[in-house]
């Protein structure tokens, strides 16, 4: 059977007590705990101490704890280690050499800790164990001592620096083992000159970064200086870190002064063009104390100044651009038009550009930077297109907004496939989301007047675009107040509509079964398109449709009132157009001519001489219109000939009078076998 | 001086016709194609609906709701036309006109005219 003693959790076999025992025969307290404590001064005196001799001692100590009184083994441990410091401090410390004493030093309390590993068991809890006491020994006797305190902290200090720029330099030798003991031995709140020691070290780092800012050469571009600076705090946080004794709290009033040193105040250095041009975008990806490196530079301090800054990069660079386009000798709508493409180009590009830039290219906390430099480019934005007097553009009214419609109209001309990239088109309206009030609506009635006109002349292939392009008008230029949300709505309807009248178109030429002839035939909501109906529709009420048409408009209408009973349609003549085969001089042309003027030649074809008030009567035209294409058939296209009222041939381009003879040209040439025919203006002088 | 040709004038019909040579040749004006333009409008006498305020003209505003809402999810034209073709008007017997959409929600509430409140009965669906 196995007899266990038990004693504060620690317990011993009966054969062990009884080796214990027999080992400790003659014990003698009093020669056991002499024998205790020269062991340990020899051990803090260097003097050399054979295992053997550990292993009594710890036998010994053992002994005491388990039969005999180790309240009065601490007692006197506790005085033995009060000499031992008293001693020392009155034996003048080399303090040259004190780190270096001191970490052996620490190294043998750890040792007798060890030995007294069952004496700390035993005595009362609230007692520090053998290693603690011994420290705070060591702090009371030596550390306390002014001139020691003062001693290891000019050390500190010094090895900090030393160390930083161990680390700065990434030099090999990062061992801060010894900066790390003392400043762990000094690590005391207790201890009154703890906190100025604290303040002493950040201070410490604030001299470092400021020296080190004016020892070297920097490059003051900001995303280059972006660049250094992360470098910099890479490696003082790598050194930092490594510091036991720093806490989160020292932590960041050391990153407030680097922040202080090497951001705030450099800041107004920084500020150039540059800063708005980035081609690297993780220079300011650098995060210091939760914040982004350029929230420190874009501060209440600065903002203003940056802001300015960049109105007058973005002014500059719009200007210099600008010169560069040669707006001189625009000769031909071609030219005039590669202008428009020029003049738009280059203010999409910047916006563009810049955009990406604000959203993409700097980095800030919760964006905060991003949006206040966006609401500056859209302020500048706003102020091209509201100001005419801003940039000479010598085109289009010298107004910015013009030219952006006139490229979108270009731009659905010549985009007929089916996915054009729409890019352009969302900057542009984004940037039309600057006009004001009164602009915006000018911009909506050009906008609606150009669809209207585009849609007229349609291309079946660009319905989707112009679909796609209110749809990002729609979703881009409600936002602001006093807009007016149907006009933009309206827009879409005019497609839809126009889709629609297709349909119906499709339907009436399988219904009615006219394969000679093409018609398309729209007929549109008036709601949506009023703009369609101008004053010269009133002109035409007393019209009188020729003959061969006759029967197709007949057949619509009836088709139409088939289908939409209670609906009344009104035809715009004006917007008409008839192609036409007439044989003329040896050769068939196909003429594509507008309503009225199919009317007249018409007429003339019929009859050897017209007249202006024979036609007035066959046609039912007014005497305006009569001669606009009397002068547009003669003048400009010469297929008629145009005689006075003696019937003598009139001289090139002479006024048209009433009783003037009119007859086709039976010598009419041309090479080629379609001709378009558009109506001359005629403005009274 | 030239010489002074002989004058043809063309004869007329009743309806200022030219009658003669068209008949009696070749046609010399043959349309190839015809393109004309027309508005609608509704041959009713309200311009608009007492109910959801919009023009007849237009779609009515629980249509253009729709409308738009599809209108923002789908780039293509021809998805959002399909609700606005529906949205026809109707006229009923006391002569006022509405919305079909909107007349038939207010009679789920009341069988009446809504602008004179005679009893509702439909006269025609205009289209």
């Amino acid at each position: 059977m196995v007899n266990t003693l038990t004693n504060n959790n620690s317990s011993i076999t009966f054969v062990g007590l009884k080796l214990l025992i027999n080992n400790n025969r003659n014990y003698d307290s009093e020669c056991s705990i002499n024998f205790i404590l020269n062991g340990i001064s020899g051990i803090l005196q260097n003097e050399s101490t054979s295992s053997l001799s550990y292993q009594d001692l710890y036998n010994k100590i053992y002994y005491i704890c388990l039969c005999d009184s180790p309240e009065v083994l601490y007692q006197k441990i506790d005085l033995t280690l009060t000499e031992f410091f008293e001693a020392r401090l009155n034996e003048n410390i080399n303090l040259t050499d004190f780190i270096k004493e001191y970490d052996i030093l620490n190294k043998k309390l750890q040792k007798i800790d060890s030995l007294f590993v069952y004496l700390n068991r035993k005595i009362d809890s609230n007692l520090k164990s053998v290693y603690d006491l011994a420290i705070s020994k060591f702090k009371q006797y030596i550390l306390l001592n002014d001139e020691i305190f003062t001693f290891l902290e000019t050390e500190i200090l010094k090895e900090i620096v030393a160390k930083r720029k161990v680390y700065q330099n990434e030099d090999t030798n990062k061992d801060i083992s010894v900066l790390n003991n003392i400043l762990t031995l000094l690590k005391d709140k207790e201890m009154i000159n703890y906190d100025n020691l604290e303040e002493k070290i950040i201070n410490q780092f604030k001299d470092c970064f400021i020296n080190q800012l004016n020892s070297e050469e920097f490059d003051y571009n900001i995303y280059n200086y972006c660049n250094s600076i992360s470098e910099m705090y890479e490696k003082d946080n790598l050194f930092i870190k490594s510091i036991d004794i720093i806490d989160k709290e020292m932590e960041l009033k050391i990153y407030n002064e680097f922040i202080s040193v090497f951001i705030t105040a450099v800041a107004p250095r920084l500020i150039s063009d540059e800063m708005f041009i980035n081609d690297n975008i993780s220079a300011t990806s650098l995060k210091i104390n939760d914040q982004y490196i350029l929230d420190y530079i874009y501060s209440n301090d600065t903002q203003d100044l940056i802001n300015n800054r960049y109105k007058s990069f973005l002014y500059d660079t719009l200007q210099s651009q600008n010169f560069q386009i040669n707006k001189n000798n625009i000769n031909s709508k071609k030219e005039y038009l590669n202008l428009v493409n020029q003049l738009t180009i280059l203010l999409v590009t910047l916006y563009q550009n810049n955009l990406k830039f604000i959203e993409t290219g700097i980095i800030s906390t919760e964006n905060r930077v991003n949006a206040t430099l966006k609401l500056v480019l859209n302020d500048f934005f706003k102020l091209i297109l509201n100001n005419d007097d801003k940039i000479q553009l010598g085109i289009e009214e010298n107004q910015w907004f013009m030219v952006l419609i006139r490229y979108i109209d270009v731009f659905i001309h010549s985009n007929d496939c089916i996915n054009p990239n729409l890019e352009i088109i969302t900057s542009i309206i984004n940037i039309l989301d600057g006009l004001e009030e009164e602009r915006f609506e000018k911009f909506i009635r050009m906008y609606e007047s150009l669809l209207s006109k585009r849609l007229m002349n349609e291309n079946s292939n660009t319905i989707q675009l112009e679909y796609s392009i209110v749809k990002i008008m729609e979703a881009t230029l409600n936002h602001q107040n006093g807009r007016n949300k149907e006009d933009i709505t309206r827009m879409g309807h005019m497609v839809n509509d126009f889709i629609t009248t297709k349909k119906l178109n499709k339907k009436f030429m399988e219904e009615a079964d006219i394969s000679s002839v093409e018609t398309d035939v729209k007929v549109l909501n008036q709601f949506f398109w009023s703009g369609l109906v101008d004053n010269e529709n009133s002109k035409f009420t007393n019209l009188i449709i020729p003959v061969p048409l006759q029967k197709y408009l007949i057949k619509f209408e009836q088709f139409y009132q088939k289908n939409y009973d209670a609906r009344h349609v009104k035809w715009l003549y004006q917007h008409w157009m008839i192609d036409f085969e007439h044989f003329l001089n040896g050769k068939t042309y196909l003429f594509t001519v507008p309503f009225i003027t199919s009317i007249i030649f018409y007429h003339m074809i019929n009859a050897d001489f017209v007249t202006i008030k024979s036609l007035k009567k066959m046609t039912g035209l007014p005497t305006k219109q009569i001669v606009q294409n009397l002068a547009t058939l003669s003048i400009k296209y010469g297929l008629i000939l145009h005689y006075d009222k003696d019937m003598k041939l009139s001289e090139e381009k002479s006024a048209i009078k009433d009783g003037d003879f009119f007859a086709i040209n039976s010598n009419y040439t041309n090479e080629r076998d379609a001709i378009k025919i558009n109506v001359i203006s005629i403005t009274k002088k | 001086m030239s010489e002074v040709p002989q004058i043809n004038v063309p004869q007329f019909d009743e309806n200022n016709n030219i009658v003669s040579q068209e008949q009696q040749e070749e046609p010399r004006f043959k349309i190839k194609k015809w393109t004309a333009v027309g508005i609608w409008s509704w041959d009713l006498d309200s311009a608009d609906c007492a109910i959801c305020k919009s023009n007849l003209m237009e779609p009515c505003v629980d249509c253009q709701n729709d409308a738009h809402q599809q209108h923002s999810n789908s780039s293509n034209p021809q998805n959002s036309m399909n609700n606005k073709d529906g949205c026809i008007t109707a006229t009923g017997t006391c002569g006022h006109s509405f919305h079909l959409h909107c007349i038939t929600k207010w009679l789920q509430k009341r069988q009446v005219c809504p602008l004179d409140s005679q009893t509702w009965d439909f006269k025609k669906y205009n289209k």
